[in-house]
């Protein structure tokens, strides 16, 4: 498809470039969201939230379970409607799924009738590309994600931590201009979750992609995102925003031995509220 | 010390069996073995049959020697009587089969795709599906004759039932991360129901087919055997009235060879599509 073509030779050519810093990528405006539980009660899961998101920044939200993390990727892709307040992206107020943006959840949704190279092939499927096309994509982001000679295997074939890969193959293979992830890594064990940690920090540097990233683990929050939001317990209201000034590019296995690593984590500790913020890393 | 060992979680057998070194008897994976003892247990039965009949323990007018069957059956062939009836039996069967399996999936995906129509529906799924059917056949054949229309209608009563209830089923088990993934990921509701929904429910769907077949065998032999001119419950029938035993298990050997090429012919159709995992 002709029209395909030139849309990936554009990403080619803006990729390099520094991103506007200045342009707000994701704005969350005074959101408040209620669910109705199944008793009828009206549970408030977010309470007068708002984030700024400026173009490339990769940002992280930590909070207690139940606050409100996947409420706020949800509004942001277009999965549910706030009750109160909006969210947008790149100026556009959100209001349904929207293909410029990027989910990757803990669990896989790898379909299992289809090898990973057609799984990560999917989203340039649907949106038309050529066969030829989405599969050279396909074996190239296979190939970055560590996966080489694994593009004929099934969900069945593959471990927790391929799955993972295979997931974020195919959320890259649509180049979204915002990721979403929700605890993408958090299924995983402590050794493939630090590979998978640095392997998409190292090719998201330099993208000038934004990013959500929700998390439990606050070492990880802390080594790959510029910015941390803590979230209070339900209903979720923001807590602190921590700039998480550690150059880059970063290494995020030797980064936690940093000394203002330990500071920052600490201090995230703190403000969840779990312990007095001792002894952590 | 016991003069055998136990072969305790042995892989090929799925409790301790007692080995005296005659493993390959009993190996479950032998096919040789497997299809040695099927031949030695048809042979024993029907030996018996043949013995019981030969020795007289049995009255003829009850029950038909194998041997008698087997005379049967070759007279059946040769004067060509087997054919016009099988195919009017097949004929029917198919017809059956075939309109109540595509209505049945399409309505199972309609029904399955929408909670609306699956909560208002539902009662009365259950009430229509749990009622024996054949029970109906009767009347079947008041409304629509003793042709092949009343054994089709007859057959496509079961068959859609079935069907329509494995498709919707096999489209609701379908794990919502996936329905979920295809949304962020893009895709339309069209391609969602195409790429995801409708591959999903693919093997439950095959389920459902593969019973379906035998239960349009099931309904066009009831059909014909209230009312028929031709056809192979119809002449089950004729026999029995007769008092022909052989003819009635002669014509029942031959609704078994049926019955088995169905399911075979479903079983390889489903392992051709089964390939319904794509490569590309
Ligand atoms: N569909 C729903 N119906 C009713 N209540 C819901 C629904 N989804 C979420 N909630 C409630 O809203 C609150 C926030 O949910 P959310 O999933 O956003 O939390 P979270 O921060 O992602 O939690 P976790 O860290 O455990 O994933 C929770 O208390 C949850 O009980
Ligand atoms: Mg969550």
């Amino acid at each position: 498809m002709i029209g395909y073509r030139e849309a990936t030779d554009i990403r080619v050519k803006s990729a390099g470039d520094a991103p506007d810093r200045t342009r707000l990528s994701i704005k969350v405006d005074r959101v408040r969201h209620e669910y109705i539980s199944q008793n009828g009660e009206r549970v408030v899961a977010l309470d007068d939230v708002s984030i700024d998101v400026p173009n490339g920044q990769f940002v992280a939200i930590v909070g207690p379970s139940g606050c409100g993390k996947t409420s706020i990727l949800n509004m942001l892709a277009g999965l549910i409607v706030p009750t109160r307040g909006a969210v947008s992206i790149d100026g556009e107020i959100v209001t349904g799924t929207s293909r410029a943006v990027g989910y990757m959840f803990a669990r896989d949704g790898m379909l299992p009738w289809r090898t990973a190279q057609a799984n990560v092939a999917f989203g340039l499927e649907v949106r038309g590309a050529s066969k030829a096309e989405r599969l050279a994509q396909a074996d190239a982001l296979l190939e970055r994600v560590g996966l080489k000679g694994f593009e004929r295997a099934f969900r069945s074939q593959l471990s927790h931590g391929m799955r993972q890969r295979v997931a974020l193959a195919r959320t890259m293979a649509i180049d979204p201009k915002v990721f979403l992830l929700d605890e993408p890594f958090g299924a995983l064990d402590a050794q493939t979750r630090i590979v998978l940690q640095e392997e998409f920090v190292r090719l998201w540097e330099n993208t000038g992609k934004t990013v959500l990233l929700v998390t439990h683990d606050i070492s990880e929050a802390v080594a790959m995102a510029d910015r941390v939001i803590v979230l209070s317990p339900r209903p979720g209201r923001i807590k602190s925003d921590i700039a998480i000034d550690l150059p880059r590019p970063r290494d995020i296995e030797s980064v936690r031995f940093d000394e203002k690593f330990a500071r920052l984590a600490r201090r995230i500790w703190r403000d969840i509220g779990v312990r007095g913020g001792g002894d952590i890393a | 010390m016991t003069q055998f060992r136990l072969v305790v979680a042995d892989r090929r057998s799925r409790f301790p069996v007692p080995s005296f070194g005659l493993r390959v008897l009993f190996d479950p994976d032998n096919l040789f073995t497997i299809w040695a003892w099927r031949l030695a247990l048809a042979a024993l039965v029907i030996g018996g049959w043949q013995a019981a009949a030969a020795l007289r323990l049995v009255d003829p007018m009850f029950l038909a020697s194998p041997v008698a069957v087997c005379g049967f059956l070759f007279d059946y062939v040769v004067s060509g009587k087997i054919w016009v009836n099988s195919l009017v039996t097949l004929e029917e069967t198919v017809l059956g089969f075939a309109l109540g399996a595509g209505l049945g999936i399409l309505a199972g995906l309609v029904i399955g795709g929408s909670k609306f129509l699956e909560r208002v529906l539902t009662p009365f799924l259950t009430i229509f599906n749990s009622l024996p059917r054949v029970a109906l056949a009767p009347m079947f054949i008041i409304w629509f004759g003793i042709g092949a229309l009343s054994k089709v209608v007859l057959a496509f009563s079961l068959v859609f039932f079935i069907v329509l209830i494995s498709t919707e089923a096999g489209v609701r088990s379908i794990d919502p991360d996936l329905t979920m993934m295809a949304k962020v990921m893009g895709a339309t509701d069209r391609q969602r129901f195409l790429k995801v929904v409708l591959h999903g429910a693919v093997p439950s769907i095959f389920a459902g087919l593969r019973l379906g077949a035998i239960y349009s065998l099931l309904g066009v032999v009831v059909g014909e055997m209230i009312a028929a001119k031709w056809g192979l419950g119809q002449q089950v029938m004729e026999y029995s009235y007769n008092y022909k035993p052989a003819g009635v298990f002669g014509v029942l050997a031959i609704l078994a060879l049926i019955a088995i090429c169905l399911n075979e012919l479903t079983t390889r159709i489903e392992r051709h599509l089964g390939r319904w995992k794509t490569e590309d």
